[in-house]
Protein backbone atom coordinates (compact mmCIF):
# COMPACT_ATOMS: atom_id res chain seq x y z
CA UNK A 1 0.00 0.00 0.00
CA UNK A 2 1.50 3.45 -0.80
CA UNK A 3 1.05 5.81 2.14
CA UNK A 4 -1.42 8.76 1.73
CA UNK A 5 0.20 11.34 -1.01
CA UNK A 6 -0.16 14.20 1.37
CA UNK A 7 1.43 13.54 4.13
CA UNK A 8 4.07 11.22 1.68
CA UNK A 9 4.83 14.65 -0.01
CA UNK A 10 4.90 16.87 2.91
CA UNK A 11 7.78 14.84 4.60
CA UNK A 12 9.69 14.26 1.64
CA UNK A 13 9.40 18.05 0.73
CA UNK A 14 10.60 18.85 4.22
CA UNK A 15 13.23 16.42 4.61
CA UNK A 16 14.53 17.54 1.26
CA UNK A 17 15.14 20.42 2.07
CA UNK A 18 16.54 20.11 5.50
CA UNK A 19 19.27 18.12 3.94
CA UNK A 20 20.12 21.31 1.30
CA UNK A 21 20.11 23.58 3.96
CA UNK A 22 22.63 21.57 6.29
CA UNK A 23 24.06 19.63 3.65
CA UNK A 24 26.07 23.21 2.26
CA UNK A 25 26.70 23.88 5.94
CA UNK A 26 27.86 20.68 6.68
CA UNK A 27 30.16 20.79 3.81
CA UNK A 28 31.94 24.07 4.73
CA UNK A 29 32.09 22.62 8.26
CA UNK A 30 34.06 19.12 7.25
CA UNK A 31 35.96 21.32 4.61
CA UNK A 32 38.00 23.96 6.75
CA UNK A 33 39.54 24.88 3.13
CA UNK A 34 36.31 25.64 1.47
CA UNK A 35 35.06 27.30 4.72
CA UNK A 36 38.33 29.59 4.72
CA UNK A 37 38.19 30.30 0.92
CA UNK A 38 34.37 31.54 1.36
CA UNK A 39 35.09 33.57 3.97
CA UNK A 40 38.40 35.36 2.16
CA UNK A 41 36.08 35.66 -1.01
CA UNK A 42 33.22 37.64 1.30
CA UNK A 43 35.91 39.78 2.26
CA UNK A 44 37.44 39.79 -1.53
CA UNK A 45 33.86 41.23 -2.88
CA UNK A 46 33.43 43.56 0.59
CA UNK A 47 36.87 45.17 -0.43
CA UNK A 48 36.08 45.07 -4.38
CA UNK A 49 32.75 46.79 -3.59
CA UNK A 50 34.10 49.22 -1.33
CA UNK A 51 37.24 50.67 -3.52
CA UNK A 52 34.43 50.89 -6.40
CA UNK A 53 32.43 52.88 -3.78
CA UNK A 54 35.70 54.95 -2.90
CA UNK A 55 36.73 55.92 -6.70
CA UNK A 56 33.74 56.24 -8.21
CA UNK A 57 32.82 58.95 -5.48
CA UNK A 58 35.92 61.59 -5.50
CA UNK A 59 34.29 63.75 -3.80
CA UNK A 60 33.94 61.92 -0.75
CA UNK A 61 37.46 60.10 -0.26
CA UNK A 62 37.98 62.69 2.51
CA UNK A 63 35.45 60.32 4.55
CA UNK A 64 35.60 57.17 2.66
CA UNK A 65 39.49 57.15 1.11
CA UNK A 66 40.42 54.09 -1.41
CA UNK A 67 42.11 51.44 -0.40
CA UNK A 68 45.49 52.49 -1.30
CA UNK A 69 45.64 55.45 1.06
CA UNK A 70 44.09 53.42 3.79
CA UNK A 71 47.01 50.73 3.46
CA UNK A 72 49.43 53.81 3.30
CA UNK A 73 47.81 55.11 6.61
CA UNK A 74 48.29 51.41 8.11
CA UNK A 75 51.75 51.78 7.39
CA UNK A 76 52.37 55.13 8.53
CA UNK A 77 50.59 54.40 12.07
CA UNK A 78 52.60 50.80 13.08
CA UNK A 79 55.39 52.28 12.15
CA UNK A 80 55.39 55.28 14.85
CA UNK A 81 56.55 54.94 18.18
CA UNK A 82 53.74 56.97 19.22
CA UNK A 83 50.93 54.17 18.55
CA UNK A 84 53.02 51.40 20.11
CA UNK A 85 53.16 53.88 23.60
CA UNK A 86 49.42 54.61 23.08
CA UNK A 87 48.42 51.27 23.05
CA UNK A 88 50.22 50.27 25.83
CA UNK A 89 49.16 53.04 27.82
CA UNK A 90 45.52 51.80 27.03
CA UNK A 91 46.21 48.22 27.52
CA UNK A 92 47.74 48.75 30.94
CA UNK A 93 45.62 50.99 32.73
CA UNK A 94 42.44 48.88 31.58
CA UNK A 95 44.58 46.09 33.39
CA UNK A 96 45.07 47.72 36.73
CA UNK A 97 41.92 48.73 36.09
CA UNK A 98 40.66 45.23 35.92
CA UNK A 99 42.62 43.53 38.75
CA UNK A 100 41.67 46.41 41.08
CA UNK A 101 37.95 45.85 39.98
CA UNK A 102 38.35 42.33 40.66
CA UNK A 103 39.80 42.65 44.00
CA UNK A 104 37.35 44.92 45.50
CA UNK A 105 34.44 43.83 43.77
CA UNK A 106 35.40 39.94 44.12
CA UNK A 107 36.21 40.43 48.12
CA UNK A 108 32.83 42.82 48.53
CA UNK A 109 30.57 39.71 47.20
CA UNK A 110 32.34 37.75 49.16
CA UNK A 111 31.65 40.13 52.13
CA UNK A 112 27.57 40.49 51.25
CA UNK A 113 27.30 37.05 50.99
CA UNK A 114 27.84 36.47 54.72
CA UNK A 115 24.06 37.73 55.86
CA UNK A 116 21.07 37.89 53.95
CA UNK A 117 20.31 41.02 54.96
CA UNK A 118 23.85 42.38 54.16
CA UNK A 119 23.03 41.87 50.62
CA UNK A 120 19.03 43.21 51.03
CA UNK A 121 20.58 46.71 52.64
CA UNK A 122 22.92 46.95 49.56
CA UNK A 123 20.50 46.18 46.87
CA UNK A 124 19.27 49.22 45.82
CA UNK A 125 22.86 51.05 46.13
CA UNK A 126 24.28 48.37 44.06
CA UNK A 127 21.79 48.14 41.71
CA UNK A 128 21.42 52.17 41.50
CA UNK A 129 25.53 52.60 41.21
CA UNK A 130 25.08 49.60 37.97
CA UNK A 131 22.57 51.36 36.38
CA UNK A 132 24.69 55.11 35.73
CA UNK A 133 26.33 55.27 32.68
CA UNK A 134 29.64 55.12 33.24
CA UNK A 135 31.15 57.30 30.68
CA UNK A 136 28.62 59.46 32.00
CA UNK A 137 30.74 60.16 35.18
CA UNK A 138 33.35 61.78 32.48
CA UNK A 139 32.60 64.62 33.83
CA UNK A 140 32.91 64.25 37.06
CA UNK A 141 36.26 62.54 37.10
CA UNK A 142 37.55 65.55 34.82
CA UNK A 143 36.50 68.22 37.47
CA UNK A 144 38.06 65.92 40.56
CA UNK A 145 41.17 64.50 39.11
CA UNK A 146 41.50 65.76 35.37
CA UNK A 147 42.54 63.92 32.65
CA UNK A 148 45.16 61.50 34.08
CA UNK A 149 45.92 58.29 34.49
CA UNK A 150 44.56 58.46 37.89
CA UNK A 151 40.94 59.47 36.44
CA UNK A 152 41.07 56.71 34.21
CA UNK A 153 41.74 54.27 36.98
CA UNK A 154 39.38 55.35 39.35
CA UNK A 155 36.59 55.42 36.44
CA UNK A 156 36.90 52.09 35.44
CA UNK A 157 37.10 50.85 38.82
CA UNK A 158 33.83 52.35 39.82
CA UNK A 159 31.88 50.79 36.41
CA UNK A 160 33.08 47.72 36.80
CA UNK A 161 33.32 46.66 40.20
CA UNK A 162 29.30 46.17 40.56
CA UNK A 163 29.53 43.55 37.91
CA UNK A 164 31.66 41.52 39.83
CA UNK A 165 30.41 41.73 42.43
CA UNK A 166 27.36 40.86 41.65
CA UNK A 167 28.57 37.84 39.77
CA UNK A 168 30.63 36.90 42.70
CA UNK A 169 27.82 37.26 45.21
CA UNK A 170 24.97 34.87 43.06
CA UNK A 171 28.32 32.49 42.45
CA UNK A 172 28.56 32.44 46.31
CA UNK A 173 24.54 31.76 46.65
CA UNK A 174 24.30 29.36 43.92
CA UNK A 175 26.94 26.80 45.77
CA UNK A 176 25.84 23.12 45.83
CA UNK A 177 24.62 23.39 49.55
CA UNK A 178 25.33 19.79 49.50
CA UNK A 179 29.18 20.55 49.47
CA UNK A 180 29.14 22.22 52.36
CA UNK A 181 26.80 20.15 53.98
CA UNK A 182 29.44 17.46 52.81
CA UNK A 183 32.63 19.59 54.00
CA UNK A 184 30.93 20.75 57.36
CA UNK A 185 29.92 16.83 58.14
CA UNK A 186 33.64 16.12 57.52
CA UNK A 187 34.39 18.91 59.86
CA UNK A 188 36.65 20.94 57.93
CA UNK A 189 37.67 23.65 59.31
CA UNK A 190 35.83 27.38 57.77
CA UNK A 191 38.84 28.76 56.39
CA UNK A 192 39.58 25.46 54.55
CA UNK A 193 35.86 25.11 53.32
CA UNK A 194 36.03 28.70 52.06
CA UNK A 195 39.27 27.81 50.65
CA UNK A 196 38.86 24.24 48.83
CA UNK A 197 35.10 24.08 49.01
CA UNK A 198 33.37 28.00 47.65
CA UNK A 199 36.43 29.49 46.01
CA UNK A 200 36.45 26.44 43.17
CA UNK A 201 32.50 26.08 43.43
CA UNK A 202 32.07 29.97 42.13
CA UNK A 203 35.67 29.71 39.74
CA UNK A 204 33.49 29.09 37.10
CA UNK A 205 31.13 32.71 37.40
CA UNK A 206 33.93 34.69 38.40
CA UNK A 207 35.97 33.66 34.99
CA UNK A 208 32.53 34.98 33.29
CA UNK A 209 33.03 37.99 35.32
CA UNK A 210 36.75 38.47 34.71
CA UNK A 211 35.72 38.04 30.45
CA UNK A 212 32.76 40.18 30.98
CA UNK A 213 35.07 42.84 32.64
CA UNK A 214 38.17 42.60 30.90
CA UNK A 215 36.04 43.57 27.61
CA UNK A 216 34.37 47.02 29.81
CA UNK A 217 37.73 47.83 30.83
CA UNK A 218 39.08 48.03 27.50
CA UNK A 219 35.94 49.78 26.08
CA UNK A 220 35.91 52.05 29.28
CA UNK A 221 39.59 52.53 29.15
CA UNK A 222 39.55 53.79 24.98
CA UNK A 223 36.12 55.78 25.94
CA UNK A 224 37.88 58.01 28.76
CA UNK A 225 40.64 58.43 26.19
CA UNK A 226 39.00 59.28 23.64
CA UNK A 227 35.88 61.92 25.14
CA UNK A 228 38.40 62.99 28.28
CA UNK A 229 41.75 62.95 26.59
CA UNK A 230 43.63 60.98 29.24
CA UNK A 231 46.41 59.42 26.78
CA UNK A 232 46.29 56.04 25.26
CA UNK A 233 44.87 54.51 22.19
CA UNK A 234 41.62 56.77 22.27
CA UNK A 235 42.96 60.09 22.51
CA UNK A 236 45.33 59.38 19.20
CA UNK A 237 42.02 58.41 17.61
CA UNK A 238 40.35 61.78 18.59
CA UNK A 239 43.81 64.05 17.62
CA UNK A 240 44.41 62.00 14.17
CA UNK A 241 40.43 62.97 13.60
CA UNK A 242 40.94 66.71 14.13
CA UNK A 243 44.12 66.80 12.35
CA UNK A 244 42.38 65.20 9.59
CA UNK A 245 44.10 62.27 8.96
CA UNK A 246 41.27 60.27 8.31
CA UNK A 247 43.35 56.98 6.76
CA UNK A 248 45.62 57.07 10.22
CA UNK A 249 42.51 57.28 11.92
CA UNK A 250 40.50 54.95 10.77
CA UNK A 251 43.63 52.59 11.03
CA UNK A 252 44.33 53.78 14.80
CA UNK A 253 40.33 52.69 14.66
CA UNK A 254 40.82 49.26 13.59
CA UNK A 255 43.58 48.70 16.10
CA UNK A 256 41.27 49.51 18.68
CA UNK A 257 38.72 47.16 17.27
CA UNK A 258 41.22 44.53 16.93
CA UNK A 259 42.64 44.80 20.46
CA UNK A 260 39.03 43.90 21.36
CA UNK A 261 38.81 40.94 19.37
CA UNK A 262 42.67 39.66 20.86
CA UNK A 263 41.61 40.42 24.51
CA UNK A 264 38.47 38.51 23.78
CA UNK A 265 39.50 35.91 22.20
CA UNK A 266 42.53 35.35 24.60
CA UNK A 267 40.32 35.68 27.63
CA UNK A 268 37.50 32.85 26.14
CA UNK A 269 40.82 30.51 25.49
CA UNK A 270 42.25 31.09 29.01
CA UNK A 271 38.49 30.05 30.66
CA UNK A 272 38.70 27.20 28.62
CA UNK A 273 41.91 26.10 29.36
CA UNK A 274 41.69 26.88 33.33
CA UNK A 275 37.70 25.36 33.82
CA UNK A 276 38.75 22.52 31.43
CA UNK A 277 37.32 20.63 35.02
CA UNK A 278 34.18 22.14 35.31
CA UNK A 279 32.90 21.57 31.46
CA UNK A 280 33.98 18.21 31.83
CA UNK A 281 32.20 17.18 34.69
CA UNK A 282 28.74 19.11 33.52
CA UNK A 283 28.73 18.30 30.51
CA UNK A 284 29.36 14.62 32.12
CA UNK A 285 25.90 15.56 34.07
CA UNK A 286 23.92 16.37 31.17
CA UNK A 287 24.86 13.97 29.13
CA UNK B 1 -7.48 35.37 56.17
CA UNK B 2 -6.76 38.71 58.14
CA UNK B 3 -3.84 36.29 59.92
CA UNK B 4 -2.27 36.01 56.80
CA UNK B 5 -2.82 39.08 55.46
CA UNK B 6 -0.86 40.73 58.80
CA UNK B 7 1.87 37.98 58.17
CA UNK B 8 2.15 39.40 54.79
CA UNK B 9 2.18 42.74 55.19
CA UNK B 10 5.06 41.85 58.30
CA UNK B 11 6.89 40.19 55.84
CA UNK B 12 6.68 42.35 53.14
CA UNK B 13 7.16 45.53 55.48
CA UNK B 14 10.70 43.90 56.49
CA UNK B 15 12.02 43.37 53.11
CA UNK B 16 10.99 46.92 52.07
CA UNK B 17 13.35 48.50 55.44
CA UNK B 18 15.50 45.83 54.25
CA UNK B 19 16.18 47.48 51.06
CA UNK B 20 15.55 50.83 51.97
CA UNK B 21 17.39 51.83 55.32
CA UNK B 22 20.94 51.99 53.67
CA UNK B 23 20.47 54.25 51.13
CA UNK B 24 17.99 57.16 52.75
CA UNK B 25 21.13 56.95 55.76
CA UNK B 26 23.38 57.74 53.20
CA UNK B 27 21.08 60.06 51.72
CA UNK B 28 20.85 61.68 54.83
CA UNK B 29 24.61 61.40 55.40
CA UNK B 30 25.24 63.04 52.77
CA UNK B 31 22.52 65.78 52.97
CA UNK B 32 24.34 66.59 56.34
CA UNK B 33 28.00 66.60 55.68
CA UNK B 34 27.67 68.51 52.31
CA UNK B 35 24.94 70.90 53.81
CA UNK B 36 27.27 72.34 56.76
CA UNK B 37 30.65 72.41 54.87
CA UNK B 38 30.23 72.36 50.91
CA UNK B 39 32.91 72.72 48.24
CA UNK B 40 33.42 73.63 44.80
CA UNK B 41 33.22 70.08 43.76
CA UNK B 42 30.95 68.61 46.65
CA UNK B 43 28.17 70.91 46.51
CA UNK B 44 25.21 70.81 49.32
CA UNK B 45 22.52 68.14 48.26
CA UNK B 46 20.12 70.61 48.71
CA UNK B 47 21.46 72.75 45.82
CA UNK B 48 21.71 69.99 43.71
CA UNK B 49 18.41 68.76 43.82
CA UNK B 50 17.48 72.13 43.59
CA UNK B 51 18.65 72.68 40.62
CA UNK B 52 17.78 69.10 39.19
CA UNK B 53 14.36 70.53 39.23
CA UNK B 54 14.87 74.03 37.21
CA UNK B 55 18.00 72.25 34.84
CA UNK B 56 15.93 68.89 33.48
CA UNK B 57 12.03 69.22 34.24
CA UNK B 58 11.49 72.53 32.83
CA UNK B 59 12.72 74.22 29.86
CA UNK B 60 15.58 71.53 29.77
CA UNK B 61 13.25 68.97 29.43
CA UNK B 62 12.69 69.48 25.71
CA UNK B 63 16.09 71.05 25.38
CA UNK B 64 18.23 68.15 26.07
CA UNK B 65 16.47 64.74 28.08
CA UNK B 66 13.68 64.84 24.97
CA UNK B 67 16.61 64.64 22.15
CA UNK B 68 18.45 62.27 24.12
CA UNK B 69 15.62 59.80 25.16
CA UNK B 70 14.48 59.89 21.26
CA UNK B 71 17.85 59.01 19.94
CA UNK B 72 18.21 56.01 22.69
CA UNK B 73 14.44 54.61 21.69
CA UNK B 74 14.86 54.63 18.35
CA UNK B 75 18.37 53.73 18.19
CA UNK B 76 17.38 50.45 20.61
CA UNK B 77 14.41 49.87 18.67
CA UNK B 78 16.36 49.25 15.48
CA UNK B 79 18.95 47.19 16.94
CA UNK B 80 16.20 45.12 18.41
CA UNK B 81 13.92 45.11 15.12
CA UNK B 82 16.98 44.18 12.67
CA UNK B 83 18.91 41.81 15.53
CA UNK B 84 15.71 39.64 15.85
CA UNK B 85 15.23 39.63 12.14
CA UNK B 86 18.59 38.88 11.29
CA UNK B 87 19.10 36.97 14.24
CA UNK B 88 16.37 34.34 12.71
CA UNK B 89 17.29 34.55 9.39
CA UNK B 90 21.22 33.49 10.45
CA UNK B 91 19.49 30.55 12.51
CA UNK B 92 17.58 29.04 9.80
CA UNK B 93 20.11 29.38 6.98
CA UNK B 94 23.25 27.41 8.89
CA UNK B 95 25.59 28.17 5.57
CA UNK B 96 25.10 31.57 5.58
CA UNK B 97 25.43 31.68 9.59
CA UNK B 98 29.14 29.75 9.63
CA UNK B 99 30.18 31.60 6.67
CA UNK B 100 29.87 35.25 8.41
CA UNK B 101 30.29 34.21 11.94
CA UNK B 102 33.76 35.60 12.77
CA UNK B 103 32.58 38.70 10.60
CA UNK B 104 30.18 39.33 13.54
CA UNK B 105 32.58 38.25 16.35
CA UNK B 106 34.71 40.73 15.16
CA UNK B 107 32.18 43.74 14.81
CA UNK B 108 30.96 42.31 18.16
CA UNK B 109 34.06 42.97 19.95
CA UNK B 110 34.76 47.02 18.38
CA UNK B 111 34.30 48.99 21.05
CA UNK B 112 31.31 51.22 19.76
CA UNK B 113 32.55 54.03 21.29
CA UNK B 114 36.16 54.30 19.37
CA UNK B 115 34.14 54.60 16.48
CA UNK B 116 32.27 57.81 17.54
CA UNK B 117 34.74 60.00 15.07
CA UNK B 118 34.31 57.78 12.24
CA UNK B 119 30.51 58.82 12.48
CA UNK B 120 31.00 61.90 13.13
CA UNK B 121 33.10 62.63 10.10
CA UNK B 122 30.31 60.35 7.87
CA UNK B 123 27.02 61.38 9.37
CA UNK B 124 28.11 64.95 11.43
CA UNK B 125 26.69 66.16 15.10
CA UNK B 126 23.06 65.47 13.94
CA UNK B 127 20.71 63.07 15.57
CA UNK B 128 20.75 60.40 12.76
CA UNK B 129 24.79 59.58 13.76
CA UNK B 130 24.08 59.21 17.24
CA UNK B 131 21.03 56.78 16.44
CA UNK B 132 23.47 54.95 13.53
CA UNK B 133 26.42 54.63 16.50
CA UNK B 134 23.42 53.56 19.38
CA UNK B 135 21.89 51.01 17.39
CA UNK B 136 25.32 49.54 15.71
CA UNK B 137 26.91 49.06 19.57
CA UNK B 138 23.50 47.18 20.95
CA UNK B 139 22.47 45.28 17.98
CA UNK B 140 25.44 42.31 18.89
CA UNK B 141 23.58 40.66 22.25
CA UNK B 142 20.42 40.92 20.36
CA UNK B 143 21.37 39.46 17.91
CA UNK B 144 23.49 36.56 19.07
CA UNK B 145 21.49 35.38 21.52
CA UNK B 146 18.73 35.42 19.02
CA UNK B 147 20.77 33.14 16.64
CA UNK B 148 21.49 30.84 19.84
CA UNK B 149 17.63 30.92 21.10
CA UNK B 150 16.17 29.66 17.86
CA UNK B 151 18.45 26.80 17.30
CA UNK B 152 17.88 26.00 20.88
CA UNK B 153 13.94 25.96 19.86
CA UNK B 154 13.55 22.07 19.98
CA UNK B 155 13.80 20.39 16.07
CA UNK B 156 10.09 18.73 17.00
CA UNK B 157 8.19 21.69 17.97
CA UNK B 158 9.28 22.98 14.66
CA UNK B 159 8.76 19.54 12.51
CA UNK B 160 5.65 19.70 14.55
CA UNK B 161 4.72 22.92 13.37
CA UNK B 162 6.02 21.83 9.62
CA UNK B 163 3.44 18.56 10.34
CA UNK B 164 0.39 21.03 10.76
CA UNK B 165 1.23 23.33 7.67
CA UNK B 166 1.72 26.28 9.73
CA UNK B 167 2.70 29.23 7.13
CA UNK B 168 6.22 30.47 7.30
CA UNK B 169 5.59 34.05 8.40
CA UNK B 170 3.70 32.39 11.07
CA UNK B 171 6.35 29.82 11.88
CA UNK B 172 8.23 32.74 12.10
CA UNK B 173 6.09 34.78 14.41
CA UNK B 174 4.54 32.30 16.52
CA UNK B 175 6.97 29.15 16.61
CA UNK B 176 10.62 30.67 16.63
CA UNK B 177 10.47 34.08 18.13
CA UNK B 178 8.43 32.86 21.30
CA UNK B 179 10.34 30.11 21.96
CA UNK B 180 13.96 32.08 21.65
CA UNK B 181 12.33 35.10 23.42
CA UNK B 182 13.87 34.24 26.84
CA UNK B 183 17.12 33.98 25.74
CA UNK B 184 16.99 36.71 23.02
CA UNK B 185 15.03 38.96 26.70
CA UNK B 186 19.12 38.61 28.06
CA UNK B 187 20.37 40.04 24.88
CA UNK B 188 17.98 42.91 24.71
CA UNK B 189 18.45 43.37 28.42
CA UNK B 190 22.59 43.58 27.73
CA UNK B 191 21.81 45.87 24.63
CA UNK B 192 20.02 48.53 26.60
CA UNK B 193 22.80 49.33 29.16
CA UNK B 194 25.01 49.26 26.30
CA UNK B 195 22.57 51.88 24.24
CA UNK B 196 22.40 53.56 27.42
CA UNK B 197 26.20 54.50 27.58
CA UNK B 198 26.75 54.99 24.06
CA UNK B 199 24.16 57.49 24.29
CA UNK B 200 26.02 59.25 26.73
CA UNK B 201 29.55 58.78 25.02
CA UNK B 202 28.12 60.41 21.53
CA UNK B 203 27.10 63.06 23.57
CA UNK B 204 29.96 63.85 24.91
CA UNK B 205 32.43 64.23 21.54
CA UNK B 206 31.75 66.94 19.28
CA UNK B 207 27.94 67.36 20.26
CA UNK B 208 25.48 70.42 20.49
CA UNK B 209 22.62 68.59 22.60
CA UNK B 210 21.82 65.60 24.99
CA UNK B 211 21.79 65.32 28.77
CA UNK B 212 26.04 64.08 27.91
CA UNK B 213 26.63 67.83 26.57
CA UNK B 214 24.90 69.81 29.21
CA UNK B 215 26.68 67.89 31.61
CA UNK B 216 30.24 68.05 30.04
CA UNK B 217 28.85 72.12 29.47
CA UNK B 218 28.23 72.51 33.46
CA UNK B 219 31.91 70.99 34.05
CA UNK B 220 33.44 73.05 32.17
CA UNK B 221 31.66 76.29 33.64
CA UNK B 222 31.94 75.52 37.03
CA UNK B 223 27.96 74.82 37.85
CA UNK B 224 29.44 71.43 39.34
CA UNK B 225 25.52 71.27 41.09
CA UNK B 226 23.89 71.24 37.41
CA UNK B 227 26.57 68.52 37.12
CA UNK B 228 26.14 66.26 39.69
CA UNK B 229 22.23 66.76 38.94
CA UNK B 230 22.88 65.39 35.48
CA UNK B 231 24.59 62.67 36.24
CA UNK B 232 21.98 61.87 39.09
CA UNK B 233 19.44 62.24 36.37
CA UNK B 234 21.33 59.23 34.62
CA UNK B 235 21.52 57.35 37.19
CA UNK B 236 17.97 57.06 37.40
CA UNK B 237 17.17 56.91 33.70
CA UNK B 238 19.81 53.78 33.86
CA UNK B 239 17.51 52.51 37.12
CA UNK B 240 14.52 53.03 34.88
CA UNK B 241 15.26 51.01 31.77
CA UNK B 242 16.51 48.07 34.33
CA UNK B 243 13.54 47.73 36.40
CA UNK B 244 11.08 48.88 33.30
CA UNK B 245 12.21 46.18 31.59
CA UNK B 246 12.04 43.65 33.87
CA UNK B 247 8.39 44.59 34.52
CA UNK B 248 7.83 44.39 30.44
CA UNK B 249 9.62 40.78 30.50
CA UNK B 250 7.91 39.57 33.08
CA UNK B 251 4.64 40.12 31.27
CA UNK B 252 5.66 38.94 27.85
CA UNK B 253 7.03 35.92 29.49
CA UNK B 254 3.89 35.08 31.89
CA UNK B 255 3.62 31.73 30.14
CA UNK B 256 6.51 30.45 31.59
CA UNK B 257 6.77 27.80 34.26
CA UNK B 258 9.43 29.57 35.65
CA UNK B 259 8.99 33.61 35.70
CA UNK B 260 11.85 35.40 34.36
CA UNK B 261 12.09 37.74 37.33
CA UNK B 262 13.60 34.56 38.98
CA UNK B 263 16.37 33.93 36.14
CA UNK B 264 19.35 36.10 36.78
Amino acid sequence: MKPPPVAGRGRNTTTSRNVANSGVAARLRSNPWLLAGTRLAVVLVLLVAYQVFSVLNPSRQGTFPPLQSLWGGIVTLVTTPTFWTATLYTLSNALIGLVISLLLGGALGLLLSIHRAAYGSARFIVDFMRAIPPLGLIPLGLLILGPTVEMEITLIVIAVLWLVLVQVYFGVMNVDPKLLETARSFRIPPWRRVLFVTIPAISPSFATAVRLSATLCLLLALGTELLAGSSGLGSLIATLQRSNLMPQAYAAIGAAALLGVIVNGVLVMGERRLLAWHYRTTRKATA
Amino acid sequence: MTAMRKKWIRHWGGEVLLAVWLPVALLVVWWVVTDTGASVFFPSLRSILGRFGTVWLGEGFTENVLPSMANLAVGVLCAIVLGIVLGIVLAVLPAVELVIDPFLQFLRAVPAVALIPLILVIAGTGPSGKIWLIAFGSIWPVLLNTIDGVKAVHPEVRQAARSFRVTRGNVFWRVLVPGAFPQISIGIRLSLSIALVVMVASELYAANQGIGYYVLLAQQTFRTADMWSGILLLGVIGYLLTVGYSAIEARILRWRETPAAMRR
